[in-house]
């Protein structure tokens, strides 16, 4: 992996893959929203129910892309690896967009579920928590001047902040909670019926290849900026 | 039992907030893709562009 993992390497290999994985997802979302729309109303929750092939899979990516984010900033501490570095760094403005997505979009599902738009219960308390990890990530990052400490700074953050995710997958069998349990990836098998389900992966796979998709685009300008900074520092010599 | 007609309004408001954070974040970080790319462009055109002996410092 990390023969790849060189700025250089990186730039021709993305380049190749990345508009066939703008085209997988694009025809992905594609598929998903129309899943989305053609399954029946649910049986108790009507048509409120398609909040939840975005609540859902923005959730999944929002914590996917911190597990990457802190995996990415291990790798640059222990490693020193700078693409490591540039991968975590553009990975937070991202992550804290897809957590902002299911806060908002769970909100608007709480409030015909619930009757609220907000409790403070285990599961949106900690998913709240790790919107601002994100942001205090991406505050860090900017707050000290030197690219280095900044680096180190904000991938100590990332680290601590990984314990928030056990926290937030199990806090709905810890605490008692407004919050659904986990009906799909549980022992016994999905409690969804199967017309929810193809949607709801569709979606999920849409949101998971745009991540990855936005991150590369981000990786990319990140190194084509640094190479203009090098340039000019050249020029300035 | 919940009326599909009645929580209606909830859904759209929901896709329209999802799909256009979506949509506007592929436009942003695209547009800010090109500009970084037409920048070092006009940098490696500019070092070109400059004699010999200056470019060897």
């Amino acid at each position: 992996m990390f023969a790849y993992a060189n700025p250089k390497r990186f730039m021709e290999l993305s380049g190749r893959v990345l508009p066939w994985l703008a085209g997988v997802t694009a025809i992905l979302f594609a598929v998903g929203l129309y899943l989305s729309f053609a399954a029946p109303p649910d049986y108790q929750q009507g048509d409120t129910v398609r909040i939840m092939f975005i609540h859902v899979p923005a959730a999944w990516v929002a914590m996917m892309a911190y597990g990457f984010l802190a995996l990415a900033s291990l790798i640059s501490l222990v490693n020193r690896h700078p693409l490591a570095d540039v991968a975590a760094k553009q990975a937070a403005p991202l992550g804290a967009m897809f957590t902002a997505l299911a806060l908002v979009t769970g909100s608007l599902w709480g409030r015909p579920m619930w009757g609220a738009y907000w409790v403070w219960d285990g599961r949106l308390t900690s998913f709240l928590l790790l919107l601002f990890l994100y942001l205090g990530y991406i505050a860090l990052r900017n707050a000290i001047e030197s690219e280095t400490r900044a680096a180190k700074a904000a991938a100590i953050l990332a680290l601590i902040g990984v314990v928030n995710l056990p926290i937030i997958e199990f806090s709905v069998q810890w605490w008692t909670t407004l919050h659904q349990g986990e009906s799909i990836f549980r022992a016994g098998g999905p409690t969804i019926a199967a017309v929810f389900l193809w949607p709801l992966f569709a979606m999920a796979a849409a949101y998971t290849l745009l991540f990855f998709t936005l991150l590369i685009v981000r990786i990319r300008t990140d190194i084509l900026e640094r190479r203009a900074r090098a340039l000019t520092m050249g020029h300035a010599a | 039992m919940f009326s599909a007609g009645k929580y209606f309004a909830f859904v759209w408001p929901a896709y329209a907030i999802s799909l256009g954070a979506l949509v506007l974040a592929v436009t942003v970080v695209w547009r800010l893709y090109r500009r970084a790319r037409a920048k070092l462009k006009e940098f490696k055109g500019a070092a070109d562009e400059r004699p010999r002996n200056a470019r060897r410092g």
